[in-house]
C-alpha cells in the first residue's frame, strides 16, 4: 500500500476545491451577465425579404382575455399558417419568466404580455419599437383610446410605442342595486343627500352609506356596507393609490396620478397633509366600517364576497362583473350596479377611476422571422375584430374606440348585468376612462418595490399596528430609501 | 516460495504464465499506485458532478453578494464590497423577517417534535391495523404545499371557511379573520406547517423506536420502572439520534420553504408572517436585487448550517462524526 492515502474527507474537499476553483475560472471568463443595451429606439420591421417564422411563443398573465384569445387562435393559424403556443402564469409568475427571460436576452418569448407596472416600466427597453411596424402596415394605432396609449404603450416620453393596447381592467365602484332599491330612501332622508352611489358622491358619504347600511340593513339581506381589498398584497395598495388621489396626495413629488411619465429626479412624497387625510380616512373606512374580512381579501377575496352577497357595495376592478353576471357563481346577478369611485376632496384634480390595462408586445432579443410572426400576431390580436370577439366571451375589455361605436356595443352597455351579453362593457368604464376621471401610477422601474412599501406599512396601519401620519412618513421612508 | 514459471511458444507469440502465488517483486498495479482508495475513484465522477453543480451556483451566489446588480432599466453589475451586507445590518424589514422565521420555526419545530413523538409512541403500541393508521397519519404529507395553503385559505375564510365557522361557535374570532389578525396569523400558518409535517417527524421516530431491542424494556420492568420511567430513560435516549435528524430535516425546510405563507398571508398582516423566505424570494426574484438577495441568502445559508449543527452537536453529542 501507499503511505499516502487520502482520507475520505480530504478526498471530498479537494474535489469540492478543484470544482469551485473551476467554477470560479468559468464565472470569471464567461464575463458573467450583463446583458446588452436592450433594443434600440428606431428599430426597423423585417422586409419583405424575410419569412415569418412557422411557431411563436406568447407569454401572459393567465387573465380571461388571454384565455378567450387562446380559445380562437386556431384562426389565426388558419389564416397565417403560423403556430401561437401559450405560456399563461398567474401575474408574479408571468412578471418572473418574462423578467427573466427580457433581461437575459435568452429570447425563449416572442410574443408576450405587457403589464406596464411589472414589465413595462422596468424592460421597456427589451420591447421592440412599434412605430415603424405601425407605419409600414397601416395599423390603426390612434383608433386606441388616448388613456391606453398613454398608459400602457409608451414609456420614454419621445413617442416610441412598445406596446399595442389591448386590455383594461379599471377599478370602479360597485353596489348592490336591490339593497339601495329597497332603503335608498330611507338612507337618503336620514343621511341628508343621495345614498344610492353616483359620480357625484364623494368618499365621506361613501363611508356614511356603509355606516348606514351595517345599522340599518337586516343581516339577511347583506351583513356589512362597505369590502375593501386591504389583505397585504398589491391590491391594498391599488385601493389606497386611488383614494389618496383622489384627496389630492401623492406617492412621488410632482407625481399627481394623471401623467406617467417622471422627471428625472424624483423624491418621496406621502407626508403632505392631503396624503395623512387619506390615510386616516383608509384606515377608519377598513377598520371601523368595513367588513372585517378586509383584510384577508385581495382583490379576488372582495369579488366573491360582493359575489357572495356578504357586502353592498365595494372598490372593484371591472372585469369581474363576468363574475357577477354569472348566476352560478353569484348571487347578485340581478342586483349588481357600478358607477364611477367616489370623488375626494382634492380640489385641483379628480380621481374617481384607477387604471389597470395593459398592452401586448414583442420581445427585442428575438430573430427577424420571429419579430415578424409576432407583429402578425399582436396586430391580429389587437384589431377591431378579435377584440369585440374577446369582449362577446366576457374576457376583454376592448381599448379601440371603434369597438365602442357598434351598435350591439352600445346596446350592451346599457342593459343591466344580467341581461348583458357583454358584462364587461356594463360599468361605465369609457367614462372612467375620460382623462378627467382615471388616476394612474407612475412608470417607474422600481415601481413594484415602491408599491410593496405602500401595501406594508398600509396593511400595519389597518390592523391597528402603526397610525396613519407614522405610515405616512413610513411610506416616505421606504421610498426614500428605493429611490 | 516455488515459482512455477512456464515460457512456451504458442503460434510463434510467447506467453508467460504464473502458476501459483504472485511474486513479491512484481510491480505495483496503476491503480494501486494512485494516492486514493479503488473506491474513492469510482466514486469520484459522482462527486465531482455533485461539487460542480452545488458550488457553481454558490460561488456565483457568492460573487453576486458583493455587486449591486439591476436589470433595469440600464443593466449592469456595479462591485459595492460588502455594501449589501451592511444595508442588511440597517434594513429593519430584514430583521422584522428573522424575528418572525424565529417565531416560525421555533413554534412549528416544538409543536411537530412534541405531536410527532406522541403519535408515533402511540402508532407503536397499535396491535392490529398499524398499517392502516400510519397511512392516515402520513397522508397530509404527500400534498403540495402550494395546495395545503389554498386549502387552509378555504378552510380559515372569514366568510364561508369551515375552522372559522366552527371557531365562530365557541365564540372565537368572531368579526376577526384569523388570517388577517397579527397574532392568529401567525398561529394558523404554523399550524398548518405542523399539519402536513408531523408526519414526518412520526415516520422517523417510529422507525427508531421499532429498533430498539425488547430486552432492554424488560430490563428495566425487572428493577421496576413503569410506563413513563421507562419512555424517559430508555425510550427517549435512545430516539435522540432520530430526534436530532428529525430536527434537522425539518429545520432545514422551515428555513427554506414558503409556499403557505405565500399563499395564505402573502407575508401580512403587518409584516408578521413574512419569514425571511419569502422576504428573499421577494427582493430576488420579484424585485430582482441579486445582489442583495444573494447577501441575504448567504446569511440563511449560514445561519442554517449552524443551526443544523447545533441540533447534531447538542442532542446527538457530536455522534455520527466520521473521523
Amino acid at each position: 500500500m501507499p503511505e499516502h492515502r487520502l482520507r475520505r474527507r480530504e478526498f471530498v474537499q479537494s474535489t469540492g476545491l478543484a470544482a469551485g476553483i473551476a467554477a470560479t475560472a468559468g464565472c470569471l471568463s464567461g464575463g458573467g451577465g450583463g446583458g446588452g443595451g436592450g433594443g434600440a429606439n428606431a428599430s426597423q420591421p423585417p422586409g419583405d425579404d424575410v419569412e415569418a417564422a412557422s411557431s411563436i411563443q406568447f407569454i401572459s398573465e393567465s387573465t380571461p382575455p388571454t384565455k378567450a384569445l387562446q380559445s380562437i387562435t386556431d384562426r389565426f393559424t388558419g389564416e397565417t399558417g403560423i403556430e401561437v403556443e401559450y405560456t399563461l402564469s398567474p401575474l408574479l409568475n408571468y412578471t418572473e419568466k418574462l423578467a427573466n427571460d427580457l433581461s437575459s436576452e435568452a429570447g425563449n418569448f416572442d410574443a408576450c404580455y405587457v403589464d406596464p407596472y411589472n414589465i413595462g416600466a422596468p424592460y421597456f427597453t427589451d420591447l421592440e419599437p412599434l412605430n415603424a411596424y405601425i407605419d409600414d402596415s397601416g395599423y390603426d394605432y390612434e383608433d386606441h383610446i388616448e388613456v391606453h396609449r398613454i398608459a400602457c404603450s409608451e414609456y420614454e416620453g419621445d413617442g416610441t410605442i412598445r406596446g399595442l393596447p389591448y386590455d383594461c381592467p379599471t377599478m370602479l365602484l360597485a353596489y348592490r342595486g336591490d339593497v339601495l332599491d329597497e332603503y335608498g330612501d330611507q338612507a337618503t332622508s336620514d343621511l341628508g343627500f343621495e345614498a344610492e352611489p353616483n359620480p357625484d358622491m364623494t368618499w365621506s358619504q361613501y363611508m356614511e352609506v356603509a355606516k348606514w347600511i351595517n345599522e340599518n340593513v337586516p343581516d339577511d339581506m347583506v351583513e356589512y356596507g362597505t369590502g375593501h381589498m386591504a389583505k397585504q398584497h398589491q391590491s391594498l395598495a391599488n385601493e389606497f393609490e386611488m383614494i389618496q388621489w383622489a384627496f389630492g396626495g401623492t406617492q412621488l413629488e410632482g407625481f399627481d396620478g394623471k401623467d406617467p411619465i417622471l422627471p428625472d429626479d424624483v423624491s418621496a412624497g406621502f407626508t403632505d397633509d392631503a396624503s395623512v387625510e387619506a390615510a386616516e380616512f383608509y384606515q377608519g373606512l377598513v377598520s371601523d366600517v368595513a367588513h372585517p374580512g378586509s383584510t384577508t381579501w385581495d382583490w379576488t377575496g372582495v369579488a366573491q364576497a360582493f359575489a357572495n352577497g356578504q357586502i353592498a357595495m365595494a372598490p372593484e376592478w371591472h372585469e369581474f362583473n363576468g363574475l357577477f353576471a354569472d348566476p352560478e357563481s353569484s348571487e347578485v346577478a340581478d342586483s349588481v350596479r357600478w358607477t364611477l369611485a367616489p370623488s375626494g376632496p382634492a380640489e385641483s384634480r379628480n380621481v374617481q377611476a384607477h387604471y389597470g390595462g395593459s398592452s401586448i408586445g414583442i420581445n427585442a432579443h428575438i430573430t427577424d422571422a420571429k419579430k415578424k410572426a409576432a407583429w402578425m400576431f399582436i396586430e391580429w390580436a389587437t384589431s377591431e375584430a378579435i377584440q369585440t370577439e374577446l369582449l362577446k366571451q366576457a374576457g376583454g375589455t376592448p381599448t379601440r374606440t371603434s369597438v365602442y361605436e357598434r351598435d350591439e356595443v352600445k346596446e350592451a352597455s346599457e342593459q343591466s348585468t344580467a341581461e348583458s351579453p357583454m358584462p364587461n362593457v356594463v360599468p361605465p368604464i369609457l367614462e372612467g376612462w375620460d382623462l378627467d376621471n382615471i388616476g394612474q401610477r407612475p412608470h417607474h422601474p422600481d415601481w413594484l418595490q415602491l408599491e410593496q412599501v405602500i401595501y406594508t406599512e398600509q396593511s400595519k396601519m389597518v390592523n391597528g399596528n402603526q397610525s396613519p401620519a407614522d405610515t405616512m412618513q413610513a411610506c416616505e421612508d421606504g421610498f426614500s430609501t428605493t429611490l | 516460495m516455488v515459482e512455477h514459471q512456464h515460457t512456451t511458444e504458442i503460434s510463434g507469440v510467447p506467453t508467460d504464465a504464473y502458476v501459483g502465488e504472485e511474486p513479491d517483486d512484481m510491480e505495483e498495479s496503476i491503480l494501486e499506485s494512485l494516492p486514493i482508495s479503488f473506491e474513492m475513484v469510482l466514486l469520484a465522477p459522482s462527486i465531482i458532478t455533485l461539487a460542480v453543480l452545488s458550488i457553481i451556483p454558490l460561488v456565483v451566489m457568492i460573487s453576486l453578494s458583493f455587486m449591486e446588480v439591476s436589470f433595469t432599466p440600464i443593466e449592469e453589475q456595479i462591485f459595492v464590497g460588502v455594501e449589501n451586507y451592511v444595508d442588511m445590518t440597517n434594513d429593519g424589514n430584514f430583521w422584522d423577517a428573522w424575528k418572525a422565521t424565529a417565531v416560525y420555526v421555533g413554534g412549528s419545530l416544538s409543536l411537530q417534535l412534541g405531536l410527532g413523538i406522541l403519535i408515533s409512541v402511540m402508532l407503536h403500541r397499535v396491535i392490529v391495523g398499524e398499517n392502516v393508521f400510519t397511512s392516515i397519519v402520513i397522508m397530509p404529507m404527500m400534498i403540495a404545499p402550494v395546495v395545503v395553503g389554498l386549502l387552509w385559505q378555504f378552510m380559515l375564510d372569514p366568510t364561508f371557511g369551515l375552522y372559522t365557522y366552527l371557531m365562530n361557535q365557541i365564540g372565537l374570532f368572531i368579526d376577526q379573520p384569523i388570517l388577517g389578525d397579527p397574532n392568529s396569523a401567525m398561529a394558523a400558518v404554523i399550524l398548518m406547517d405542523t399539519w402536513q409535517w408531523t408526519p414526518l417527524i412520526v415516520l422517523i421516530i417510529l422507525a427508531r423506536l421499532k429498533s430498539i431491542p425488547q430486552h432492554l424494556y424488560e430490563a428495566a420492568q425487572v428493577d421496576g420502572a413503569t410506563g413513563f420511567t421507562q419512555f424517559r430513560y430508555v425510550t427517549l435516549p435512545l430516539l435522540k439520534p432520530a430526534i436530532a435528524i428529525a430536527l434537522l430535516l425539518r429545520s432545514m425546510d422551515l428555513m427554506r420553504y414558503f409556499a403557505k405563507v405565500f399563499i395564505t398571508t402573502g407575508g401580512g398582516p403587518s409584516n408578521t408572517t413574512k419569514i425571511i423566505g419569502l422576504y428573499l424570494y421577494e427582493q430576488a426574484l420579484r424585485f430582482f436585487n441579486l445582489g442583495y438577495g444573494s447577501a441575504a441568502g448567504l446569511v440563511l445559508l449560514a445561519v442554517t448550517v449552524l443551526m443544523g449543527l447545533a441540533f447534531v452537536e447538542t442532542i446527538m453529542g457530536g455522534a455520527g462524526d466520521d473521523e
